[in-house]
């Protein structure tokens, strides 16, 4: 027996040594749900919230790590340690996972709270295990941790920091670390306030600056003065950080301040005639379209300026929110009508849209609106505005929400179009916010023409919907997902002439963080506003801003 | 074993060259053509002629962007060498130096890379078993070619070959098979003697009669059947269970739990106590098993792989991996198989008869047919419709933003398949040697681009990764920041994949093989010597070339102020930058690229006078000290573990980089700079330890260097003795902020008026202990050392202690004197500092002179 195969490949012992040896295909792709599947999401995030609330970012909510952070990069210098962030990185996570540790031993109690800390996922556990000393960890794996995550762009935005690279001053040097602008007096008030409120605890004159383990009782005496929820016993360092938010500086753009002090007043101006607004996201998308639309900021341009640039956030997302529900319908419907193994061209609209828009009654405020596929579109516009009139637009935005059909995500858009055009000619920074676009989608403003230019053909529900599932869903859809790969987020896709669908849920997706929790919180922190059982109200300080903001 | 088929799609090659039998084009040109990177990239794709007609027809008009790169950044042709499908899924990553291949039963789509059940095999050209493999699919290749007779894919195979000429060799029996000339079949049961022990099979099928299992049945004669019949396989399924029930063997049938589609093909046989698999594109059909495609017109092209392994090894190849998690086989009855329906697979909505249709530079379009057309027919983007005069369009065309083309009847009507129109300009573009990226680096102005300094950084920013909070995965990065994320690692995370997708990663790995790397690609040894007319190599005895070819005539160009300062501040980010830890993301070769083009950029700084000295040498500090360590830090090198210190100085010893970065040390403190004090204690711990590992050389090309560097010859020796002086040297006060620094006492060396003997007078600070503190001991010891003499007196307040070897030790301690029992060797002094004792040791009276 020879040997030799014909190939000229001999037997091997070790099977994983032979050439030629198949393997299975191993899948290099993370499926997952993936956020913003259309691309609608990105609009208010990187285009419109910027321009609302510069500076402040949905999870920089606590005024009291501006100062900790100042502290801390203020603490490195002065102890000379090596002049780069990756050193910066490692001291600033150490010492940010044992505020956490304070955080969660504070004797105010914060266990149950959403305190935000940074490291409170690894520092929680510890506390909860009952521990006497704490060994040294660092926060989070992530370069820079919580600051260079949440707080290093807002202070760099806000003109505290000098991110490295920076050419400081007369020097032709640059900086090869983040350290506080040395002519910026505001970065330096901070850091010497958060120093003076810790300066005589155990914890910093014995531990800060050691490897040692820490008490227990240590950290929660450090927790009394450092917590992130005392800074009303500070008010030195609290006056310092609202001077930090609201009050400009050489070190950032005159018009970021304007911005910034226009939404803390305007938030605090809605909190002083609905309490909730600061709590619950709805009772601040309504007052803020309630105001607008019944001209109630009309009492001072700047109030109405602001009061248009917020009601154009709440109309785009509430126009979102109706496509979020055909798109919901759509990837429902796919996967329902054999999506798994695919719908032909051909097919698809027998299969896809013929179901979005049989036969149905909308019941919006308990008017029936009977709706068939060959109903004129403009003629539903009329009929959903009819029968939403007097209404709040958040009312119908929930109602339509609870629906979750289809038509009612249609007849939300179309309201929603009709409530903008009642508002008449664009009250000034309307036009700003509402003519943001999105890389893939288009913004309020340019929706509106799109669907405007599609209406003035007459076109009936069916068309209506069609158009709406192939334009602004159906390709979006598949080049945002495969502009994400390997994160696998297709909920469907054009194989081989037909559009398979893929069961990845959750199927709607939602409205985008407006930023109302961060400036309630930052609000609440700097003096500006007390919380109360049900929300906030403005304090003698938040009133005062309001009146220098708005008149 | 799994594989990860997509990892293969890296920035390592300049070649990609695909077979399928379908293709999707947006999946490849949105996730595979971009991690492929940036030109040069020949990637060329052969499509069975059909599927590539309904892909593109499939491809809607109000989609724009899929499709947009085809024949523009790369080729796709669809070829139909044979009546049968072409239907061969082959991948070849090559470059110059190596390569691998990818052979299976994935096609080019998303299901056949990422998400189905497939087997491949991967050839790699580095494994001797393997590159006769490569080398035989590239004959295939040839032929395939050859018979396809289309110009551009014919020029882009030439050009492949260029790209990597060691895929020419001679071709020899190898794993990878094919159907070109001999049926497979045939190839894969050469030597195998009926009757076999077992015979395994699964694959989708597509036989309509189960002919190709009825011919393999009757010529292996299996004594056992093992069918894995997955979901959806298409075949008749009374015929094949004719032919298992008319086999005499022992059937055995397996589904899977769940219940998959498997487009994995494998036939496995074990006879005699030897096994073979076969793997590839071939389906259980006549046309991709039993036919030749050369002399059968009926006949599916097709390869695969054949391995002779382990008898075990046969079967256990049959079994697909999860996921689904649990994945199992499960026994099915051979009643199963009576329900089973060949389906035939659909006809292309239009014929293929239009190969390809390309730009001509006055726009008019050149069409390639494989048929007569009719007159009348014209040619279609959509648009605009222009007849045809023989294969070319009567009229330029108008409108050039059609992406495809087709030709159409008189009344209009689609009568041939769709293509992507060839755009030949750009097409060998992207064969094209990269470009200079037209981004600069951050701090430089467009106006610098115009100078030798901007086209210096811009030239070292096109080709290395310096900073990473420069690169777009940093930067893409910091713009996310503004979005929320609940899973803090994420940024990291993306950043390493979009630092893996950058252009100029790939520079990187290409270092660390068997051949040296470094010069040529980072150190820039052509432009040295283009700098240099004289410098011949990088051995040139120094001194052998003429003082005044530095110099040259006429006016030598140097940048202005403000443009010295930018030249300056991007350089000094950039070394700085060096001891970055996340740069290593790329590979740990990736800092010493950036040294060794660092140090070639300074080199140049000097030479032409770019920069004052003295900022140069502050940027050979900066450095020198961020690759090596610095004071009271880690530099790059200090903090690798023992392989990858190993696998870094392996790398710098087959370089001259070391010789360079010798030479600039030794310019900055050669002896007639009278400044270098002023620096030369922090530059020390990086100096010590790079002569140590060798990342500081003094040889001839460290000699022709500095002659470069300062217009005068030096011999490598007296470099050498500098740079080990520079090493060491200290002076009293370095000496003494080192030994504060290192005891914590108030150290000055002193030069108060003593006796001779005592060569060294030190006061300490006014509370120490002179014969209780150990660390006097150490300070002693060290001061004697130090200034190599015997004797040395420690002043501490009104105290004052006296050493001199081999005397014994007196000390005015609080106005009272004491005297040592015993005289002080140096061996005594050098045990007690080891042992941290101090001089009441020598003492009996020690406790009542302390108190």
């Amino acid at each position: 027996v020879t040997n030799e195969s014909p190939a000229g490949i001999g037997p091997a012992s070790l099977t994983a040594a032979v050439s030629g040896m198949p393997d299975w295909l191993e899948s290099t792709l993370n499926v997952t749900p993936g956020r913003d599947p259309l691309g609608f999401q990105t609009i208010t995030t990187d285009r419109i919230i910027p321009r609302l609330v510069p500076g402040v970012l949905a999870l920089s909510r606590r005024a009291r790590y501006f100062s900790f952070y100042a502290f801390l990069i203020d603490d490195y210098r002065r102890r000379e340690l090596g002049a780069s962030n990756n050193s910066l990185s490692t001291f600033i996570k150490r010492h940010e996972y044992e505020l956490a540790l304070a955080v969660e031993l504070c004797p105010v109690g914060h266990r149950n709270e959403a305190v935000a800390s940074n490291g409170r996922e690894r520092a929680a556990p510890a506390v909860s295990r009952g521990d006497a000393l704490f060994a040294r960890n660092e926060s989070v794996d992530s370069y820079l941790g919580g600051y260079g995550l949440y707080y290093r762009s807002p202070m760099v935005d806000l003109g505290l920091v000098a991110p490295r690279g920076t050419q400081i001053g007369e020097s032709e040097d640059v900086s090869p670390i983040d350290v506080l602008w040395p002519d910026d007096q505001r970065a330096a008030t901070l850091a010497a306030a958060f120093r003076s409120a810790i300066n005589e605890t155990e914890y910093f004159r014995h531990y800060f600056a050691s490897d040692r383990d820490i008490p227990r009782d240590v950290l929660r005496d450090y927790a009394r003065v450092a917590c992130l929820c005392r800074l009303e016993d500070f008010p030195h360092e609290r006056q310092a950080l609202r001077e930090a938010l609201l009050v400009a500086s050489a070190t950032q753009p005159e018009e970021d301040v304007v911005r910034r002090r226009e939404a803390f007043a305007f938030l605090t101006w809605l909190a002083a005639q609905d309490e909730r607004v600061v709590r619950v996201d709805q009772a601040f998308r309504d007052r803020i379209w309630d105001v607008h639309e019944a001209g109630l900021t009309n009492t001072s341009d700047t109030l109405r300026r602001t009061g248009a640039r917020w009601a154009a956030l709440i109309a785009k997302e509430d126009a979102q929110e109706g496509i979020s529900s055909i798109w919901a319908r759509v990837c429902a419907t796919g996967l329902a009508a054999n999506g798994s193994n695919g719908i032909s061209a051909a097919d698809l609209d027998a299969a896809l849209i013929e179901p979005l828009v049989a036969p149905a009654f909308l019941e919006p405020f308990g008017v029936p609106i009977p709706i068939e596929p060959t109903l004129e579109s403009g003629k539903l516009r009329a009929s959903i505005l009819a029968a939403a009139a007097g209404h709040a637009l958040e009312d119908l935005r929930e109602w339509a929400v609870r629906d979750g059909s289809a038509l009612a995500g249609l007849a939300l858009l179309l309201a929603v179009d009709g409530r903008v055009e009642a508002l008449g000619d664009p009250a000034a920074g309307w036009a700003e916010i509402a003519a943001q676009d999105g890389e893939w989608q288009p913004g309020l403003t340019h929706l509106r023409l799109l669907l405007a230019e599609h209406l003035r053909t007459g076109p009936d529900v069916r068309t209506t919907m069609r158009w709406l599932v192939r334009s602004r869903i159906v390709w979006p859809h598949e080049l945002i997902a495969y502009s994400k790969l390997p994160q696998s987020t297709f909920r469907f896709r054009w194989e081989s002439g037909r559009l398979r669908f893929y069961d990845l849920r959750p199927e709607r997706f939602g409205l985008t963080d407006n930023r109302r929790d961060a400036l309630g919180r930052l609000g609440a922190d700097i003096g500006l506003l007390e919380w109360t059982p049900t929300g906030a109200i403005p304090t003698t300080e938040g009133r005062a801003l309001v009146t220098e903001v708005f008149g | 074993v799994t594989l990860r088929v997509v990892a293969s799609f890296d920035r390592h090659w300049t070649v990609f060259w695909a077979t399928t039998y379908t293709f999707e084009l947006p999946f490849f040109e949105s996730f595979l053509l971009p991690r492929l990177g940036e030109p040069p990239l020949n990637a060329t794709i052969l499509v069975d002629a059909k599927r590539l007609a309904d892909a593109v027809q499939d491809l809607a008009g109000d989609t724009p962007w899929r499709g947009a790169r085809a024949n523009r950044d790369y080729l796709v042709r669809g070829v139909a060498p044979t009546r049968g499908a072409f239907h061969p899924k082959t991948y070849f990553f090559g470059n110059y130096r190596t390569g691998v291949l990818l052979v299976g039963s994935g096609n080019l789509t998303m299901s056949g890379l990422e998400s189905g059940k497939e087997a491949f095999t991967r050839f790699d050209a580095a494994d001797p078993a393997d590159l006769g493999s490569i080398h035989a699919w590239r004959d295939w290749m040839e032929s395939l070619v050859s018979v396809i007779a289309d110009d551009a894919v014919t020029d882009r195979w030439r050009n492949a070959q260029l790209r990597a000429p060691w895929i020419v060799g001679r071709s020899e029996p190898a794993a990878f098979v094919d159907n070109w000339t001999r049926p497979i079949l045939d190839t894969f049961l050469d030597g195998v003697e009926a009757p076999v022990d077992e015979l395994h099979l699964t694959a989708p099928f597509y036989d309509e009669h189960a002919n190709a299992v009825r011919t393999l049945v009757e010529r292996a004669a299996p004594r056992r059947i093992s069918v894995l019949l997955a979901r959806d396989a298409s075949v008749h399924g009374p015929a094949l269970l004719d032919v298992l029930g008319r086999s005499g063997a022992e059937v055995t049938l397996h589904g899977l739990e769940p219940d998959l589609f498997v487009h994995g093909k494998l036939i496995g046989v074990v006879w005699q106590g030897r096994g073979r698999l076969l793997s590839g594109s071939a389906n259980l059909s006549g046309a991709a098993l039993l036919r030749a495609a050369s002399a059968d017109p009926l006949a599916n092209v097709e390869c695969g792989a054949i391995a002779d392994v382990d008898p075990e090894a046969v079967g256990m190849a049959f079994l697909p991996p999860p996921p689904p998690p649990g994945l199992r086989l499960t026994e099915r009855t051979l009643d199963s198989l009576s329900s089973l329906r060949f389906v035939r697979s659909d006809d292309a909505g239009h014929p293929p008869h239009l190969r390809s249709a390309a730009w001509l530079e006055d726009r008019r379009i050149r069409i390639d047919v494989s048929v007569t057309i009719d007159a009348g027919v014209r040619l279609s983007n959509g648009t605009i419709t222009t007849a045809l005069q023989g294969p070319v369009t009567e009229m330029p065309f108008a409108d050039d933003t059609g992406r495809f083309a087709w030709l159409v009847d008189d009344a209009g009507r689609q009568v041939s398949n769709k293509v992507a129109i060839d755009e030949p300009a750009r097409l060998q573009l992207a064969l094209a040697e990269p470009r200079e990226r037209s981004d600069r680096p951050a701090g430089v102005e467009a106006a610098d681009l115009e100078t030798p300094v901007g086209q210096m950084l811009a030239r070292l920013h096109s080709s290395c990764i310096f900073d990473f909070d420069e690169t777009p995965a940093a930067q893409r990065g910091r713009r996310s920041d503004t979005t929320e994320s609940e899973d803090p690692e994420f940024w990291d995370r993306l950043a390493r994949e979009e630092l893996r997708r950058d252009p100029r990663a790939a520079r990187y790995h290409q270092l660390g093989g068997p051949t040296p790397m470094l010069d040529g690609i980072f150190l820039d040894i052509a432009l040295m010597l283009e700098m240099v007319p004289g410098l011949e190599g990088p051995h040139r005895l120094p001194g052998s070339h003429n003082e005044g070819d530095r110099s040259g005539t006429g006016n030598r160009w140097t940048p202005d102020r403000r443009l010295q300062v930018r030249l300056f501040n991007v350089l000094a980010r950039w070394c700085t930058a060096l001891a970055d830890p996340r740069l290593e993301w790329n590979g740990v070769l990736t800092p010493v690229g950036n040294f060794a083009a660092l140090l070639g950029a300074l080199r140049e700084c000097w030479i032409r006078d770019y920069l004052p000295e003295p900022r140069v040498v502050a940027l050979v500090g900066v450095l020198l000290t961020a690759f090596v360590r610095g004071e009271g830090r880690p530099g790059f090198l200090s903090r690798q573990d023992d392989d990858h210190r190993a696998e870094v100085l392996a790398t710098l010893a087959t370089s001259v980089t070391p010789s360079i970065a010798g030479a600039l040390v030794y310019a900055a403190v050669r002896p007639a700079q009278k400044d270098f004090l002023s620096f030369l204690f922090a530059w020390q711990p990086a100096l010590t330890d790079g002569l140590k590992s060798d990342v500081l050389r003094a040889d001839f090309t460290t000699a022709s260097t500095v002659e470069e560097l300062i217009g005068s010859p030096v011999s490598p020796a007296a470099i050498g003795q500098r740079l080990a002086w520079a090493s060491t040297y200290t002076n009293d006060e370095h000496w003494s902020e080192t030994v504060s620094r290192e005891t914590r006492l108030q150290v000055v060396l002193t030069s108060a008026a003593f006796a001779a003997q005592f060569g060294a007078t030190l006061r300490v600070g006014p509370e120490v202990d002179l014969l209780g503190d150990p660390r006097v001991v150490r300070i002693v010891w060290r001061a004697l050392a130090y200034r190599r003499t015997q004797g040395c007196i420690v002043e501490s307040g009104p105290n004052r202690l006296s050493v001199r070897l081999g005397d014994v030790v007196a000390a005015r301690i609080n106005g009272a004197t004491v005297v040592s029992d015993d005289p002080l060797t140096a061996e005594r002094l050098e045990a007690m500092a080891m042992a941290g004792a101090p001089f009441a040791e020598l003492f009996w009276v020690s406790e009542e002179v302390a108190s």
